[in-house]
């Protein structure tokens, strides 16, 4: 944390003030950060303030309304309109229905692309580069490109959901999976979840898995483990780090997805929180007093994570962009 | 009782995180503290002060759906992992005990051959009367009302099971190779009568010489090709012709409403296949650890490649095709989506272009513009003695501001969802990663709380969308002009336009202004003299001398002039107000976009070696030459990393558009809204599948590059 000094010459008064604008990037920063913080903190305010607070008068006014001090606007109200079970409004359900999503779609993952990490890096097979680069490049994929088929995949459509494979040059069809109960639920939004997550998390766990010590798997190798278990007893534990940056990765992706949860669960009876955030901002009359404290407490639970777990969240972040 | 029993609970809960935050935080107790204090605190307001009890929470059925929750994620996760490792320790098996591994691997063939027959009801009941009329409406249940259905659908699976599993585990047990062929063509006979009898009136082919015929002979031919190069020729011969027959037989004889049993086309290719599988006896050692490694590559990749198989590129494949077809996906059109997509008014409206050529961002880009070329020419000849642009990088700041206003001039008039969303790419890609970029580099050499700040800037990360949309929702705010303002954004501009319009204050601010772009001016002269870049003095200098014309002559500010000729507060409609309402818009992804930037440009410019900056210090270079002559050139490749990632990020935004910027109603729609209004709310399935098409054709650049790099690097 030092600074480097400018190292200029000349004392004329341009020299001068162009160095104490230069010696000062820590004020500089701390001014755009204000900026960049307003909009949350304001956020956080609001949500303390009731309806008529929040209609009327700027969150910066906040002070005048704290109970005993000024006009006692200042309350919890929000939040229990948000949180009781009992209360129309309520996220309780919604909270879940995100959980539920969230968690099958970080754990299942995770396994699925530490097994293809280590079979890219340390399985020797024909092909092995090229399907590797071809399972990454998916990564720049828009998901809008699945989804329609994916809903019908899911959904109840005709005769109903699965897959089918119309046999090529035949009119001949033949069912090879059928589904026609996962319209409207978790599972249809994590099974997605996990397909669209496979070439980031690939990616991320062969960076890390590919650089682990080859001499130490070499060895295992002699005294006669197999692939199962140099993976079971040594992979595992070592990129332990790496597993735990793609679950934040993940968790705060899937807890924050709006478009697919949108997608698979449109008229569904149980929406996670983005969707139900997303339907009390269209109502704008009645509840919008309600999206502060709602707005926060669907990002509490990220928030959380990324405070106490940003070292990995950011490991992360640069183990998928910055290689080598 | 409940209320104590629920503190105490959520003490201990409390407690637990507060012991794993200190964990996690081994060194820097301080940070875990405050952490969890503030977690305590916001709880005991909520929950304690507020007035909401545990029990109220946890209300209703929810504790079940909780319960429900944990049992659908410990059944899946243990069913997928499970499986995987079942998977491995029967390879590890395979090598001992060949046989028996053969056996289960028959089993599993078997009962899913015979279990997709009957799951499409190509096939009737087992135990159904020969020849019987089965017409393939039988329900698809497991179980029926009565409760018996089940036998009568596992019974197939289960006699593919067995027949295969038995057969297979013998077959390898054989050392007699006639032996063995012998008892593939026995399972080959046992299952193919029984599937010809049972097999569907409807679906009975006519057999087709010919076809068969041509088919297994090209197939074996294949085959026999194929298995050469291993050394199996027998085997790779005979499992293409079976597979030939299987598809001249099946599939490319018309089906016929026959009384004749069709055993002809089932029986021979299930003969041939076992007799196949049957030609050679159990494997040497080399070709066990062979299998074993291939077996292993298969059971690691296959799951993962398997979903993004199913959820990615069969669905992107179909959507390909959608995307030519019409609304219901029954017929095909050609192009007309497209033609639409890129003619319709909604999405690409080009019909006011000359209007480009009359707005102020035209001129200043184009003034700049010159600028530019002009200081470029002439630095280039001092340097050079010629006319050129290598003299360096004392313009292209200038330059690339020039184009990037350029391209708002443009995109602000050319209208609909396409260009909307190129505008999108272009400005939060460029000003995220500059201010991005920006941030790292003050960081980098602050002072003081750098982490802190950096954590602040990164921090809308973490939160979704949706919710940003809902807090910038709050600063663009717009109330009655009269009314006290509760949005930042409107709050700030009312009070500028007061400022603006009010006496001393005024005058004190031109006085400010004026004194800062003469020296701004005084600046850059002096730097063009010494041949020093000067693109931040330029900003300087263009926003400075801005605000003072504004202040001098026609203000600046919300106000507006009323009939009595009294100034009066206005306001901006920051959501509605065309064309600029995309670009409030766009703020709210830079916001969240330059926190990624920040930190991965941190790390790159950590990672300069310090000799680079020191030697160029020694060379007398200043802080900002350093900059752009050393640790710029250094980060390129991470600066092609962050554009990429963001270029993909943005041309997908949709939450922010459907959100914040009400569904994209007010000429602010961009190509992931439209394609979700148009596929999933219209129904118009062709079309959405057509704007899909086109987002992937925009990232397929991006992608190209992206594979390109890869290569280049080698695994």
């Amino acid at each position: 944390m030092t600074s480097i000094n400018p190292m200029l010459e000349g004392d004329g008064l341009g020299d001068r003030i162009y160095r104490r604008i230069t010696d000062m990037p820590t004020w500089v920063l701390w001014m755009i950060v204000v900026v960049w913080t307003i909009p949350s903190l304001s956020l956080f305010v609001n949500s303390f303030r009731n309806r008529d607070a929040q209609r009327n008068d700027a969150f910066w006014n906040v002070v005048t309304e704290v109970p005993g001090i000024g006009s006692g606007q200042v309350t919890t109200e929000n939040y229990t309109d948000v949180l009781s079970a009992s209360a129309t409004n309520s996220l309780g359900d919604s909270l879940v229905t995100s959980l539920a999503i969230a968690v099958p779609a970080t754990i299942i993952p995770i396994a699925f692309a530490a097994f293809a990490a280590y079979g890219f890096a340390w399985i020797d097979f024909p092909g092995r580069k090229w399907l590797f680069i071809a399972t990454v490049s998916l990564l720049a994929i828009p998901l809008q490109v699945a989804l329609i088929p994916l809903l019908q995949l899911f959904g109840p459509g005709t005769p109903f959901g699965g897959a089918h494979l119309t046999i090529p040059f035949t009119d001949k069809t033949m069912t090879l999976l059928p589904l026609n109960d996962l319209a409207g639920s978790p599972a249809s939004v994590w099974l997605t979840h996990i397909g669209f997550a496979m070439p980031f998390a690939i990616f991320l766990l062969h960076n890390y898995i590919s650089q682990l010590p080859g001499e130490l798997f070499e060895s295992a190798r002699i005294d006669g483990a197999n692939h199962f278990g140099i993976f079971w007893r040594l992979v595992l534990p070592l990129s332990i780090p790496a597993l735990a940056s793609f679950a934040i990765f993940q968790f705060l992706w899937t807890w924050n997805d709006y478009l697919i949860a949108n997608t698979m669960l449109q008229g569904a009876s149980s929406a996670p929180t983005t969707v139900r955030i997303a339907n009390l901002a269209g109502d704008f009359d009645n509840t919008d007093h309600l999206l502060t404290a709602a707005a926060f407490v669907q990002a509490f639970v990220p928030l959380v994570v990324f405070f106490s777990l940003q070292r990995f969240f950011v490991r992360g972040l640069l183990a998928g962009s910055v290689k080598g | 009782m409940i209320m104590v029993l629920g503190v105490l609970t959520l003490i201990g809960l409390v407690a637990a995180g507060a012991f794993s935050l200190y964990r996690l935080f081994g060194e820097r107790p301080v940070k875990a503290g405050i952490i969890s204090a503030s977690i305590l605190a916001l709880l005991i307001l909520i929950f304690g002060v507020g007035g909401v009890s545990v029990g109220d929470f946890f209300g209703g059925d929810q504790m079940d759906r909780v319960l429900e929750m944990l049992g659908t994620v410990l059944i899946s996760v243990g069913v997928c992992v499970g499986l995987w490792v079942v998977l491995n320790l029967f390879v590890s098996q395979a090598d001992r005990q060949w046989s028996q591994f053969s056996g289960l691997v028959g089993a599993v063939l078997g009962a899913g051959l015979f279990g997709l027959l009957r799951g499409n009801r190509s096939i009737g009941p087992l135990f159904a009367d020969v020849d019987s009329t089965f017409d393939g409406t039988d329900p698809l249940l497991l179980f029926d009302a009565a409760g018996v259905g089940f036998l009568g659908h596992v019974e197939w699976p289960l006699f593919g099971a067995i027949v295969f599993g038995g057969g297979f585990f013998l077959i390898k047990q054989l050392k007699n190779r006639v032996a063995r062929l012998g008892v593939a063509a026995a399972i080959g006979i046992l299952s193919g009568v029984l599937i010809a009898r049972n097999t569907k009136i409807l679906q009975r082919p006519e057999p087709d010489w010919l076809a068969i015929i041509l088919a297994t002979l090209i197939l074996a031919g294949v085959g026999a090709a194929l298995g050469r190069r291993s050394g199996r020729l027998e085997r790779g011969a005979l499992l293409g012709a079976g597979v030939g027959w299987a598809i001249g037989g099946w599939l490319l004889s018309p089906f016929q409403v026959v009384i004749d049993v069709p055993y002809i086309s089932t029986v021979v290719p299930l003969v041939l296949v076992a007799m196949a599988f049957a030609w050679q006896g159990q494997p040497s050692p080399k070709e066990r650890a062979l299998f074993d490694a291939r077996a292993r590559a298969f059971i690691f990749l296959g799951p993962a490649l398997g979903f993004l198989f199913a959820a990615l590129v069969v669905p992107a494949v179909r959507t390909a095709v959608l995307s030519f077809q019409n609304r219901a996906g029954d017929g095909f059109v050609g192009l007309d989506n497209y033609e639409e997509l890129f003619t319709a008014e909604a999405s690409a409206d080009v019909s006011n272009w000359t209007d480009i050529f009359s707005s102020n961002l035209f001129f200043v880009a184009v003034l700049l513009l010159l600028i530019g070329v002009i200081v470029a020419l002439v630095s280039g000849k001092r340097r050079n003695g010629t006319v050129s642009f290598e003299g360096g990088p004392t313009s292209t700041g200038t330059l690339m501001l020039a184009a990037f206003i350029l391209s708002v001039a443009v995109l602000s008039v050319l209208r609909g969802t396409f260009f909307n969303n190129l505008w999108w790419v272009i400005t939060v890609v460029t000003v995220a990663t500059v201010v991005g970029l920006a941030v790292a580099v003050l960081a980098d050499r602050a002072v003081w709380g750098q982490n802190l700040a950096k954590s602040l800037i990164f921090m809308p990360m973490a939160i979704s969308l949706v919710g940003a949309s809902i807090v910038w929702r709050l600063q663009f705010q717009a109330r009655p002009p009269d009314r006290t303002q509760t949005g930042a954004l409107n709050a700030v501009w009312i009070a500028l336009g007061r400022l603006s319009n009010s006496g001393w204050p005024r005058v004190l601010m031109i006085v400010v202004l004026a004194v800062i772009t003469a020296w701004a001016i005084w600046q850059i002269v002096e730097r063009l003299r010494t041949d020093r870049p000067f693109t931040s003095l330029s900003i300087l200098f263009v926003v400075a001398g801005w605000l003072l014309y504004r202040f001098i002559g026609p203000r600046l500010g919300g106000f507006t002039t009323n009939a009595q000729g009294e100034i009066v507060p206005e306001t901006v409609q920051f959501l509605t107000e065309r064309p600029f309402n995309n670009m409030w818009l766009m703020v709210i992804l830079i916001w969240m976009q330059t926190g990624f930037a920040m930190v991965i440009f941190s790390a790159a410019i950590k990672a300069v070696p310090t000799e680079f900056i020191e030697a160029a210090k020694m060379d007398g270079a200043t802080e900002s030459q350093s900059f752009f002559n050393v640790t710029l050139p250094t980060i390129l490749p991470t600066l092609g990393v962050v554009v990429t990632t963001m270029i993909v990020q943005v041309t997908k935004v949709y939450d922010i558009v459907a959100v914040a910027g009400l569904n994209g109603i007010f000429g602010n729609n961009v190509l992931a809204n439209q394609m979700f209004t148009e596929s999933f709310l219209n129904l118009n399935r062709g079309f959405g599948a057509a704007i899909a098409m086109v987002m992937f054709l925009l990232v397929l650049p991006v992608m190209v590059y992206n594979i390109y790099n890869m290569q280049k690097e080698a695994i």
